[in-house]
């Protein structure tokens, strides 16, 4: 709980916002997502500008231009099929790779782009993509700039202080192309290692249009410009494949951390955009079809704003009943739920990986610890209490029992709302789409098996009962 | 008896867990979900350096400051040396640990702590101390933590170990043992085929969702109560009883439900802090780690060194094994004998052979603290035993399979191990009764299609398909040592108060515990009441390590129910005018050969408010004489990227001979938990550290614990067997899990690829070099 934080404006247009940080200067922060600044506030924040509220989430496609709200998360951004008819299948693929269920339907694409670190995903597919960035600052005044222009140096330094991205837009491309994005790394939800996105179209069986992205072994996505030229015009070859992945990596910078070595990223490299070219060629000459998993979009942020000024007073829902709960500007949801008696939101880790500490705000499920409960005035929340009492439990409750799921049961609230927020959106999940929503929830003692097995079954009677 | 199949009522049923709705519907269960007013908040300084000796502290200026009630530190504490094992009295570790000490071991050994009203008050406060340290030469690589001129670690004098044990603390040496049978050197000298094998193991983290948290407070009549996360409850009320200088009586602990475990909890190294704070300003106390904290300071799985070297016949018979250990302990050596000592007592015993030698020593370093964790030895040693096993199979030119069931013990059949093996003492011999192994071996290699693997074989280019397998036993309690208790007493309505002293951790063992006593007395389970681990209100019990549970505190359980069973059958005779040997107890009623009936209610009423008033109820206890081994057979199906080095689990069968599973749906989730936490510690957990011994990765972000999304296929088999010395024909199921993924995920990287690996995790990084060793 940072004392330096005296405000939290919840903006209602990204102008004000804008206007805000220009007044403010240093003293302010934007929140879009709110992930990074509810783990850490930096020192001589006094005021959090939070434009999740203004209207900037959505994607929308108009016939030749696809366009996409800053503040959608990248859990939209995995379900929308809207991308795929613009090429932007790496995009889809880049918002899935991201961590867990939770931090996608938090993690906004404007964000992940202005704050990039050396693991984003989202960036290195949307630098292959291309596209342009429209941004807004304190004077009104607008302006465009490509993807290419924003990661030519760091998002932070391309933009002016009071200069908000407000969406980024797509063009339809022209002809059939091919896109993907691999991944490297240690697990499934790790951050990664390597990752390459490569966009392609296949003309008489060459390629062309090739542009290729790396990304995670540098402070910054880039393009592989050389290996893109070496495969314009070339057939889908695996040794010219191999030939473009080590003139990608050799034009990478790779850096070491404590995860990988220096020499294992640059493997790892190779391999993702050797896999990238294989398998955007494949699609763009139809070899192969993107058929994604479905995935849970989450239900829109909520617009309206609390009356009068938040970061005081946090009026929300909770489990059905309206609260008020004092609070300080710059307060973790986390600490405010269990310090208010809400005490079914665990304490696992406290920032963002395990999901003890799940809950649903407006039916999105997200980790309450990488939240600022200011974030969530006016919303409605739902712990695992919201479901069913031990005198009339929830199907999932019941099933969690009846199949051995709950071992500690550390774990099994925020399961349980996870399942629950799964289950509103694909009442009928396969393994592999539980697998994937369910990622975020960590747990120790069972093996997951039965945990899959009960929102199998609660899933079936709940089908079965509507 | 094995493959005895009996049919009980409520034994051997699926049956919920008792406190599973509760859970799922997220009911105020845990430590901290209980608000204690008033409680101020614990928190604990940290040292920096990895070994130094400590100049100077200042807490003057912390202890000024607002909202500060107490600062605690080496010089206002009295040195009490204790170990932090959470064993039973007098313990196998050595006195090596004080609440606070002049010197720091480890980055994140205990400097001081702080009581303040609020957690930012304590924060400010740890930061205002001042320490000055200088720094002292540290011991890093285990491998030379007795090499001549290697700083001491524990130099100081009055380090000791409480039973006569062999311990050499001027070395670095914090255990140390030599147990040898028959004549190994010749056997092996004779052999037809010698297979040895070096294998290390790595730090590894327990990882219970909730982190070690506990709360301590003076009750109206000024008894100390510690509300704690905790497997050792009794052990805790004694070892902080120990610490903080009070009389056992004056301290009472209560175990609420617990978020985890997995050994981390035996550990008894947060109470005492906590408790202090309370001793000292009088007010409750609140003491929680993070989940960095936990990582750093709490406790880990010992690295390993481990050597194997295996004779065998021409026809693949052993002949002879020896096995070389040396684990290490970190800073302290809480569990540094026993750990080391299981490698052997756990393994060894599998392949029985006159001619055995197991060599072993425990080291300190100035590194995180290892303790207990689910394996504890057996993980690291079945490691490097069922890999010599595999490379012996190939070399012999047999199925890995077949080399198991050529040579693992069987019923009746005994090991010179079990008896030169003990817990700090010499070992029990015994003959094993129950042994399903064989039958694990058939069914688990039939449900993987073990026998048509090599059809299973796709290419996919640079990734390459491979099958492994590996057995293994574990334990069940320690013999002569470990002494579990119940007690239960009859209601009006027919139910029962059972109170034990077992703590239930999040295995079930509430349940299990239950289902034993309603089996006895003919009750369904929801006429069980349970209340477990109170130090106040239950009796006594060991607590919930050593695969304990079920088989030591089952038993006791089994004879009270027993007990309470003849008290019913004695009132009721009066009432039925029958013979009380012959009377049945079954659903509910009690019932005479003539079929006249009366319920356990009628009992009870009668017994409470009509004729010859009295209670209806017992105390006992037990101890058990055997550690019967449980069984199981694992097999795995990867791929292996050779170009990335990525290592993928597909497939994973696991098939146990936990005896009688009490509660099958239970026993397989001990199964699957404890695969999946090795299939993770396989592929990628360790802990990093930097040139200085500090961890580097001490987050759920960096240290990574397989996901839904990680997950292989799993299918665990339940082979029944009948243990004759346990409950109903039970064993052990909680732990045995843990010990096979490790060889056997090396034994199908070795099998698609050709290379073995001598180092855990079985990182892309480390897979890539075997493969460019090969080259």
């Amino acid at each position: 709980m940072p004392r330096g934080v005296e405000s939290f404006v919840i903006a209602k247009h990204a102008a004000d916002a804008a206007r805000i940080l220009a007044r403010e200067g240093g003293r302010a922060a934007l929140l879009a997502g709110g992930s990074a600044l509810a783990l850490h506030v930096p020192g001589g924040v006094q005021t959090i500008v939070d434009i999740m509220r203004c209207g900037l989430e959505g994607v929308k496609a108009d016939g030749k231009r696809l366009r996409i709200g800053a503040t959608t998360v990248a859990g939209t951004l995995a379900a929308a099929i809207e991308l795929d008819a613009f090429g932007a299948v790496p995009l889809r693929e880049a918002a899935a790779a991201i961590s867990a269920q939770a931090v996608r339907n938090q993690v906004t694409l404007g964000g992940n782009l202005v704050g990039t670190l050396s693991w984003s995903d989202m960036p290195v597919a949307l630098l292959a993509i291309g596209g342009q960035v429209r941004t807004v600052r304190a004077s009104g005044a607008k302006r465009t700039l490509s993807v290419a222009e924003l990661l030519a140096a760091h998002p932070r330094k391309v933009l002016a202080r009071d200069e908000i991205i407000t969406e980024i837009e797509l063009k339809k491309p022209r002809g059939k192309v091919g896109g993907a994005f691999v991944k490297m790394a240690r697990t499934v939800s790790d951050l990664a290692l390597a990752t390459s996105a490569v966009v392609l179209r296949v003309e008489g069986g060459l390629c062309r249009d090739v542009r290729i992205a790396v990304g995670s072994v540098q402070p910054r996505p880039a393009r592989a410009l050389k290996a893109e030229k070496a495969l314009d015009g070339a057939p889908g070859d695996e040794g010219l494949f191999a030939h473009a992945a080590e003139l990608a990596a050799d034009a990478a910078t790779v850096h070491a951390d404590l995860r990988a070595s220096k020499e294992h990223r640059r493997v790892l490299l190779v391999a993702a955009v050797k896999r990238a070219l294989r398998l955007a060629f494949a699609r763009a000459s139809g070899n192969e079809t993107y058929a994604p998993i479905r995935r849970p979009a989450p239900p829109p942020w909520r617009r309206e704003l609390p009356p009068g000024e938040p970061g005081h007073l946090l009026r929300v829902t909770i489990d059905g009943t309206p609260r008020v709960l004092a609070i300080q500007p710059a307060d973790n949801l986390l600490e405010v739920l269990r310090r208010n008696g809400f005490t079914s939101v665990k304490r696992g880790c406290a920032d963002g990986y395990c999901g003890t500490c799940a809950i649903q705000v407006d039916g999105r499920l997200l980790n309450s610890c990488l939240l600022l409960a200011a974030q969530v005035d006016g919303c409605e929340l739902k712990t695992v209490q919201s479901l069913g009492t031990v005198f009339n439990p929830h199907p999932l409750q019941t099933a969690f029992v009846e199949t051995g799921a709950v071992q500690c049961g550390f774990c099994t609230p925020g399961f349980i709302i996870a399942s629950d927020a799964l289950l509103s959106q694909i009442p009928d999940p396969t393994d592999a789409e539980l697998r994937a929503a369910l990622d975020g929830n960590l747990c120790r003692c069972t093996g997951y098996v039965k945990q899959l097995e009960a929102v199998k079954l609660a899933a079936a009677r709940l089908r079965s009962r509507a | 008896m094995t493959d005895d199949k009996r049919s009980f009522a409520v034994v051997g049923h699926s049956l919920a867990k008792v406190d599973a709705l509760a859970l799922a519907c997220g009911a105020p269960l845990f430590t901290d979900d209980v608000e204690t007013r008033g409680a101020l908040c614990g928190a604990i300084l940290y040292s920096p350096h990895a070994h130094a000796r400590i100049k100077r502290i200042d807490a003057s200026r912390a202890e000024t400051m607002p909202g500060v009630r107490v600062v605690l530190h080496h010089g206002n504490v009295p040195r009490v040396l204790h170990t932090t094992a959470g064993q039973g009295f007098p313990e196998p570790s050595p006195y090596d640990t004080a609440l606070f000490d002049t010197k720091v071991r480890f980055v994140g050994d205990r400097v001081a702590a702080v009581a303040a009203d609020t957690p930012e008050q304590a924060a400010a406060a740890l930061a205002a101390i001042e320490v000055e340290y200088e720094p002292l030469a540290a011991v890093l690589d285990f491998t030379q933590a007795d090499a001549p001129g290697a700083p001491v670690i524990h130099d100081e004098p009055d380090a000791h170990v409480p039973i006569p044990v062999p311990y050499e603390p001027q070395r670095n040496i914090a255990a140390k043992i030599d147990a040898r049978a028959g004549d190994v050197a010749g056997a092996l000298g004779r052999a037809h085929l010698r297979v040895a094998g070096e294998y290390f193991t790595q730090y590894a983290q327990h990882c219970p969702m909730e982190p070690h948290i506990c709360v301590t407070y003076f009750d109206p009549e000024g008894r100390l109560v510690i509300r704690t996360s905790t497997q050792v409850p009794f052990h805790v009320r004694r070892i902080v009883a120990q610490v903080c200088g009070l009389p056992v009586r004056k301290v009472r602990v209560i175990k609420p439900r617990i978020g985890g475990g997995f050994g981390a909890k035996q550990e008894v190294f947060l109470e005492q802090v906590c408790a202090m704070l309370t001793v000292r300003t009088g007010w409750p106390v609140k003491t929680e780690l993070s989940r960095a904290e936990e990582f750093i300071s709490s406790r880990t799985r010992h690295p390993s060194r481990v050597r194997v070297e295996a004779g065998f016949d021409e026809k693949g018979r052993v002949q002879g094994i020896e096995m070389r250990v040396r684990t290490n302990t970190g800073a302290y050596g809480a569990h540094a004998l026993t750990v080391a000592s299981n490698c052997g007592s756990k393994v060894l015993p599998l392949y029985p052979t006159p001619d055995v030698a197991f060599i072993a020593d425990s080291v300190y370093t100035n590194l995180p603290v290892a303790g207990a964790y689910r394996g504890y030895g057996a993980t690291q040693a079945a490691f490097a035993m069922e890999c010599v096993m595999d490379e012996a199979a190939h070399k012999l030119g047999l199925d890995p399979v077949e080399l198991r069931l050529k040579n693992h013990i069987q019923p009746g059949g005994s090991s010179p191990v079990f008896r030169m093996l003990g817990e700090g003492t010499e070992g029990v011999e015994q003959t094993v009764e129950s042994c399903g192994l064989a039958r694990c071996l058939e069914l688990g290699a039939k449900a993987f299609a073990w026998g048509t693997r090599d059809t299973r074989r796709p290419r996919q280019g640079s990734v390459k398909r491979g099958f492994g397998m590996a057995a293994g036993m574990q334990g069940s309690s320690i013999p002569h040592i470990d002494m579990g208790a119940a007690s239960l007493k009859l209601n009006e309505d027919g139910s029962f108060n059972l109170l034990i002293g077992a703590t239930d951790l999040g295995t079930g063992s509430d349940t299990v515990l239950a289902q034993i006593a309603a089996e006895v007395l003919g009750v369904p389970l929801d006429k069980m009441i349970v209340y477990s681990s109170d130090t106040d209100l239950t009796p006594f019990d060991v607590g919930a390590y050593a695969s304990s549970t079920t088989y030591l505190s089952g038993s006791a359980v089994e004879k009270t129910a027993r007990d309470v069973a003849r008290q019913l059958r004695e009132v009721a005779a009066a009432m039925l005018e029958a013979p009380a040997e012959q009377i049945r107890l079954e659903k509910e009623r009690a019932i005479a050969p003539n079929g006249e009936s009366v319920s356990l209610a009628d009992i009870a009423n009668r017994t409470l408010y009509a004729h010859d008033q009295h209670q209806i109820g017992a105390i006992n206890s037990h101890i058990t004489q055997k550690s019967p081994p449980p069984f199981a057979a694992h097999f795995v199906e990867v791929d292996v990227d050779t170009e990335t080095g990525i290592v993928q689990c597909l497939r994973y069968v696991i098939a146990i001979d936990c005896g009688t599973a009490i509660n099958p749906k239970l026993a397989e989730g001990q199964c699957e938990g404890a695969v999946l936490n090795a299939i993770s510690y396989a592929l990628t957990e360790e802990y990093l550290f930097d040139a200085n011994g500090r961890m580097r990765n001490p987050s759920f972000r960096d240290y990574k614990i397989f996901s839904t999304a990680d997950l292989p296929e799993l299918t665990t088999i339940l082979v029944p067997t009948y243990e004759p010395t346990g409950p109903f024909g039970a064993k052990s199921v909680s732990e045995i899990g843990i010990n096979g993924a490790l060889p056997a995920i090396n034994n199908a990287i070795f099998d698609a690829v050709g290379v073995r690996l001598h180092e855990a995790p079985f990182t892309p990084e480390r897979v890539l070099a075997a493969l460019g060793e090969r080259r």
